[in-house]
């Protein structure tokens, strides 16, 4: 309920913030990308335990990203992040086959949390800097099941966080979602 | 919501796990000698501290792959490797092999000596047969030279590094526009047909749902009611933004009914309230338009026959503790919101 009114109220003053939560498994690379986004630059990262957030401001829209960890046991604490998230971020280890279903799992749960129904997807298929270990973006598109989402606006996007390649056209693509629907 | 796996730990394996932890040999993080090391690659039996798994976890899953012994699910067999394995019985092997064991992870676990003795872990917890093979093209000193080659780089790097730190700081509120659309711009020009990696475009694509016309109408509408537009023309804004309030009417009463009704009257359904209040507000609706001309005072009846079509649905008690609670939510929204979010933590 007052999920719809927060809601609301930005309409009305036409606030351009945008909650955006990024889960996916451990080491998918969701930190790198974080303080690639907020500094440009690649940082020496260590397992995120609890999470991370930052706010990245972009054009006019500031992003307000919550980077949460990815280990087994702290996966469940992701929901408490998703309140408000108009947008979930899910990133992906391109060159981890053997556990590419795992992420489909975990990213099917995420977004059958009814918190998460309306919300749009980004997938970012990131590390496909790694030619021969990694698997393409339709590839990845169709193993997660996107094109089973019928219902949901969604997007994957190749990314390489190192050099921030394909972070730019994500980004693009959310704040492109906003202005749309604020017309 | 098939099948979903487990995200908690079992106990059992955790248990384990710590009983190797202090194993006289794995007391220690395998590369930095840190003591307690919490962290695990499975692929290499060995245990590593919390920095040098962040290292560990640089080099790709095709390397090493990192576990957390207390916060990761262990398979069956990444339990078996690290029960044959342990980090004596790697640092043997490498030494055996003439590994520098002091060597940068990058150059320590990416050659072909690592890889045989991922083999031959690997075969070790399958029960198979392993054939160590012969490098007789590789030669361990060479990883040294490359390793102080690399780490001079490296000093160049963290020079410039500083550097760029903090002439970007000159221009700090725009670093991150200007990078992504500089990187936009680049990728752009790539071409489409190479893999990235060889130059070529990062690409991506997506779907937006079909929407049924209505959805599409009300959504458009809903858009355009803005505080500005409703303070220059108040009902313009009112009747082209019917939609969003059709639309919200629908959500409160189902909200209500989460909320307020539900407890009280179990036997009243969702969808014969929702369909009650779309006829109240298609009635309404119709309402608003022939009484375009009396300006502001339309919000009045607008309130008033909203009030009355929900006495009719639901009577007069409810829908006062309901207004007052609409109003309570709304005055405090922000506040609550707060403080609903840190309760959460």
């Amino acid at each position: 309920m007052g999920n719809y009114f927060s809601s609301l109220f930005d309409n009305l003053f036409g606030s351009k913030e945008l909650k955006v939560i990024m889960c996916g498994l451990d080491n998918a690379g969701k930190t790198t990308i974080l303080y690639k986004l907020k500094i440009g630059e690649v940082i020496k990262t260590i397992p995120t335990i609890g999470f991370n957030v930052e706010s990245v401001k972009y054009r006019n829209v500031t992003f307000t990203v919550w980077d949460v960890g990815g280990q087994d046991k702290i996966r469940p604490l992701w929901k408490h992040y998703y309140r408000n998230c108009e947008s979930l971020i899910f990133v992906v280890d391109s060159t981890d086959k053997a556990r590419l279903n795992e992420a489909k799992i975990a990213m099917d749960r995420v977004l059958s949390d009814v918190e998460m129904k309306e919300s749009e997807l980004l997938v970012f298929a990131n590390k496909q800097d790694l030619l021969e270990h990694r698997m393409t973006v339709s590839e990845i598109a169709d193993k997660l099941g996107l094109k089973t989402l019928k219902d949901r606006k969604w997007h994957i996007q190749g990314t390489c966080a190192l050099d921030g390649d394909g972070l730019y056209e994500g980004l693009e693509w959310l704040a492109d979602n906003m202005r749309k629907r604020q017309r | 919501m098939s099948s979903i796996s487990e995200w908690n730990v079992d106990p059992d394996v955790r248990r384990k796990l710590l009983k190797l932890q202090k194993l006289e040999s794995n007391k220690e993080c395998v590369d930095c000698k840190n003591p307690q090391p919490q962290w695990a690659s499975p692929k290499f039996g060995i245990f590593i501290c919390f920095d040098c798994a962040g290292i560990h976890r640089g080099l790709g899953v095709h390397i090493s792959f990192v576990r957390s012994i207390t916060m990761d699910q262990f398979k069956d067999d990444e339990l078996k490797a690290m029960e044959l394995g342990g980090n004596d019985a790697f640092n043997e092997y490498m030494k055996s092999h003439k590994i520098d064991l002091e060597l940068p992870a990058k150059f320590k676990y990416d050659n072909p000596i690592a890889e045989d003795y991922k083999a031959k872990l690997k075969s070790l917890v399958d029960g198979t047969e392993f054939e160590e093979s012969h490098h007789a093209d590789f030669d361990p000193a060479s990883l040294v030279a490359a390793a102080s080659a690399a780490s001079e780089n490296k000093t160049i790097i963290t020079g410039s590094g500083d550097v760029i730190k903090s002439t970007s700081s000159t221009h700090a509120n725009t670093p991150t526009v200007d990078f992504l659309e500089k990187m936009g711009k680049k990728n752009s020009e790539r071409p489409e047909n190479l893999p990235p990696s060889k130059g070529g475009k990062y690409s991506g694509f997506g779907n937006s749902p079909m929407v049924t016309s209505d959805k599409v109408d009300s959504e458009k509408k809903g858009a355009s009611v803005t505080l500005d537009k409703f303070q220059k023309d108040p009902i313009g804004t009112l009747t082209s933004g019917w939609g969003i309030f059709s639309k919200a009417i629908n959500k409160t009463v189902t909200d209500v009914q989460e909320n307020v009704i539900k407890p009280h009257v179990e036997q009243y359904n969702n969808g014969e309230l929702q369909e009650e209040a779309m006829r109240a507000a298609q009635q309404f609706g119709s309402k608003l338009n022939e009484t375009k001309q009396f300006g502001l005072s339309t919000w009045s009846t607008w309130s008033k026959t909203l009030h009355d079509q929900y006495n009719d649905i639901i009577g007069d008690e409810e829908i006062e503790s309901e207004n007052k609670n609409l109003k309570d939510l709304k005055s405090v929204k922000k506040k609550e919101y707060e403080e609903e979010s840190w309760n959460d933590f």
